[in-house]
């Protein structure tokens, strides 16, 4: 839309000349524009500057200045992005990694106050030494920020306990693209029937809408006692059925121990490794033993104090048993150390994945990830079937691993050039439209970006697109904000 | 495939019985390596509040050994620790829950103040009543790092001492050889058996519990002895070497420089003066 002119001169969109060194706060060293360029879809453009402000005030000037002249803005936390969200389609980048502070935390209430651009482990560090907890975990909450999370409405393996990101955030103040500010709060009256019941909470708007409808610059949030104590184990199958099979006995168990208060399984997250994620973790797996016999694996964690701890486990120990898992070989891990050695190891999976697609980017090639969940009882059923489209359609190297007891289990596939993209692709679609076919969700927590409009595009119905469309237009008339995310405005 | 047979290589030994291979492991209570460390109100001790208590790290690869010998050859390993009533706890996850038989917790107030020799001394006397083929620890432990105890239990018993051992492999039915590692090379050690040997990084990647493990864990043998018990006194570990104070290190203040400049190349060249002129590091 900017047309360069004379040397560094740009016309914004009603004529008028500027530069961007203009913008107060405006980066525009090439290399350091560089850094902010690409985030781990494999998708990549490198900002007309960088601007990473300080202050709400300092983010409120930016963009009055910016929806004067017309120039995009795209928000950014650390670009752990995997859709393409946090790529800047054209424009500048907004980074919020200098706004990270924790403000405030009350523990009679627990409610913390915090700004968007804390990394979300080290939020949640802070959070923990006041001796409270906030149970959102993403993958990749080491690499992302507080005010990320909010934007996509991250979630976690946590998640299956806990839910996402949502239920724990009590206000927001956003900076809109006209630079005014809004302070957001959850209306948290037990019942509400005013007009339609997805646009009956504001501030749910904001939640997960992936930077196109303003800046946050601040995020209010629930938090909740630290659980008595915690341990997390990995239980081995032969395959992914028997893997799946064991998550549902799990998930059955409690819901009939939590609604009758009888002893049961209590677990907080239910993970599946398959066999291609265990062949991807085993080199790097250490001290923790994979059998040869495993075709797939489950972690699972469950909140116990040490005095019951024992007798939990003899109930998992029952359970995968039963579930004909190879129960002898379960690996717990006892300490923070080695929970958090299992984390690693869980991390490895999308990292390694997003590694290895970034290599193959020269080659026209990336990683494709699915993120459609399903009800658990039809995850079985989900899960054959992609695994028959990944096959049949793609026929490349793929692994699935993740959030088994949401019904939500991530399959990646590793394109290796454009052909095999393409393929990737249409596999991908194909899975969405499945899920969709089956009661579920094409996206569940990686939101939709720049690689999944088409998608969203195709599979949601238009009227629902063009209402989505209504309230981007209401706050966003000029469209400044972040283009191409959801809505797949701009190609990059 | 090679086996142990005491009766070959213990003959003359009172206790000669149709066995195996009986090793002892020294296992200590420790702080975790990434609990944050705040020093009591008496100034010499460390403010156990919040702060996570395991197996040192390098006592882990010393139990990890024990254990693979024990799985290959058959035998019996035994763990001992001199410590709180809290390192039960962890014998039972550190120790029993992997695969360890039976462990011994020595315990005595008079143990809460001794110096070195005098935890080696009550775990010296913790091994004689176990008379072991080999004795394995951590080539220190992660919170006082001493690197003491294990030589002194050797010099106590008057057996053979390896330190900083990364590999051990039997030689003989009555040896070990054993690898450490030493400024740029690695020497090999030929030591007889009975010996202590104490445990290096790498020699292994210490085991996860096993759900089971922890199952059996429960069942098997941990005994508490006093020091009277072990046929020692208060007066045997009376402290010789007294720890006065602790203190946590000065915090240093930020150092680093962002350096300026109007373009990447004169960025460069005022790295590289810097790094000849102040920080002289070329
Ligand atoms: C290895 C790996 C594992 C992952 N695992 C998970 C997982 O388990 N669960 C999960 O939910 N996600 C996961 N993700 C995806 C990603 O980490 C999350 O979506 C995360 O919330 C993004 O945070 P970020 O700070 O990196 O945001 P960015 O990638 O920088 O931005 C993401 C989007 O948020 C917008 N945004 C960022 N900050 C703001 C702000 N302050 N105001 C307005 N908009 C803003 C951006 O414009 C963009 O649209 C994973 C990613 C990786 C690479």
């Amino acid at each position: 839309m900017h047309e360069e002119t004379t040397a560094g001169r740009r016309e914004g969109v009603r004529g008028e000349s500027f530069t961007l060194e203009d913008l107060p706060g405006a980066v525009t060293d090439p290399e350091i524009c560089g850094a902010y360029a690409a985030d781990a879809s494999g998708l990549s453009r490198v900002p007309d500057a960088v601007v990473r402000p300080q202050s709400e005030d300092e983010v409120r000037e930016l963009l009055r200045v910016c929806s004067a002249r017309g120039i995009a803005v795209t928000p950014q936390g650390l670009r752990s992005s995997t859709t393409g969200a946090s790529v800047p389609a054209r424009g500048i980048v907004v980074s919020l990694e200098r706004m990270a502070r924790v403000l405030s935390i009350d523990p009679q209430r627990r409610v913390v106050v915090a700004e968007p651009g804390i990394v979300a482990s080290e939020f949640k560090a802070r959070v923990r030494e006041a001796g409270l907890f906030y149970p959102v975990d993403p993958t990749s909450e080491a690499e992302c920020t507080l005010g990320g999370t909010v934007a996509c409405n991250a979630s976690g393996s946590r998640t299956y306990r806990y839910g996402p990101t949502r239920g724990y955030v009590r206000a927001l103040r956003v900076v809109l693209a006209d630079g005014s500010v809004r302070e957001v709060r959850r209306i948290s009256s037990d019942k509400n029937s005013t007009g339609y019941a997805g646009l009956q909470n504001p501030v749910d708007i904001w939640i997960g809408s992936e930077g196109t409808l303003g800046v946050v610059t601040q995020v209010e949030l629930d938090l909740l006692l630290l659980p008595p104590g915690v341990f997390g184990a990995l239980a081995f199958f032969r395959d992914w059925r028997a893997a799946v099979g064991f998550v549902q006995a799990a998930d059955a168990s409690r819901r009939v121990s939590t609604a009758s208060g009888k002893a049961g399984l209590r677990p907080r997250c239910l993970e599946l490794f398959d066999h291609g994620s265990l062949d991807l973790v085993r080199p790097d797996a250490g001290g923790l033993r994979i059998p040869a016999a495993a075709g797939a694996a489950v972690f699972f964690e469950e909140e116990v104090s040490t005095e019951e701890s024992l007798s939990a486990m003899e109930r998992w120990y029952a359970a995968i048993e039963e579930a004909e898992g190879l129960a002898d070989d379960t690996v717990v891990a006892q300490s923070e150390a080695e929970q958090a050695e299992l984390k690693r190891l869980r991390h490895a999976l999308p990292a390694g994945m997003n590694e290895r697609g970034a290599r193959a980017v020269s080659n026209g090639g990336r990683k494709v990830s699915t993120d459609f969940a399903v009800p658990l009882d039809k995850l079985p059923q989900m899960m054959e079937e992609a695994y028959t489209i990944v096959r049949e359609i793609f026929g490349g190297f793929h692994v699935a691993y993740g959030h088994a007891g949401n019904g939500h289990p991530h399959f990646n596939l590793l394109a290796e050039d454009a052909a095999g993209l393409t393929k990737a692709r249409e596999a991908a679609r194909r899975m969405a439209e499945r899920a969709l076919d089956l009661g579920g969700t094409m996206a569940a927590e990686h939101g939709i970006g720049k690689v999944k409009s088409a998608l969203y595009r195709r599979l949601y119905p238009v009227w629902l697109v063009e209402a989505s469309l209504g309230i981007k237009r209401a706050l966003d008339p000029q469209g400044i904000l972040s283009p191409g995310n959801i809505f797949g405005e701009d190609e990059i | 495939m090679f086996c142990f047979c005491r009766r070959v290589w213990r003959a003359g030994r009172a206790y000669v019985e149709e066995g195996l291979l009986k090793i002892v492991v020294l296992v200590k209570l420790v702080p975790s390596s990434e609990a944050r460390i705040r020093i009591a109100a008496d100034g010499r001790s460390i403010d156990p509040a919040d702060v996570e208590l395991l197996a040192s790290a390098y006592d882990e690869y010393a139990v990890e050994a024990a254990l693979q010998l024990k799985e290959k050859f058959g035998g019996e390993v035994v763990a001992i620790s001199a410590g709180p009533d809290k390192a039960a706890e962890m014998l039972r996850k550190s120790c029993l829950a992997l695969g360890v038989d039976r462990a011994v917790l020595v315990r005595d107030p008079a143990l809460d103040r001794t110096d070195t020799l005098g935890t080696a001394r009550a775990l010296a006397a913790a091994c004689r009543r176990e008379t072991p083929d080999l004795i394995l620890c951590g080539k220190l432990a992660i919170d006082q790092e001493n690197a003491a105890v294990g030589p002194q239990v050797a010099a106590l018993l008057d057996l053979p001492h390896v330190s900083v051992v990364s590999n051990l492999e039997p030689s003989s039915e009555s040896a070990f050889v054993v690898h450490r590692e030493i400024e740029g090379g690695m020497e090999e050690i030929e030591v007889s058996l009975p010996a202590v040997l104490t445990a290096n990084k790498g020699m292994n990647e210490p085991r996860y519990a096993s759900l089971k493990g922890i199952m059996t864990a429960k069942k098997k043998p941990l005994d508490t002895v006093d020091l009277a018990a072990l046929g020692l006194d208060a007066q045997a570990v009376a402290p010789k070497a007294i720890l006065v104070s602790l203190k946590t290190p000065p915090v240093r203040a930020d150092q680093g420089i962002i350096i300026q400049g109007e373009s990447a190349a004169a960025k460069v060249a005022e790295l590289v003066r810097l790094l000849f002129e102040e920080a002289k590091a070329l």
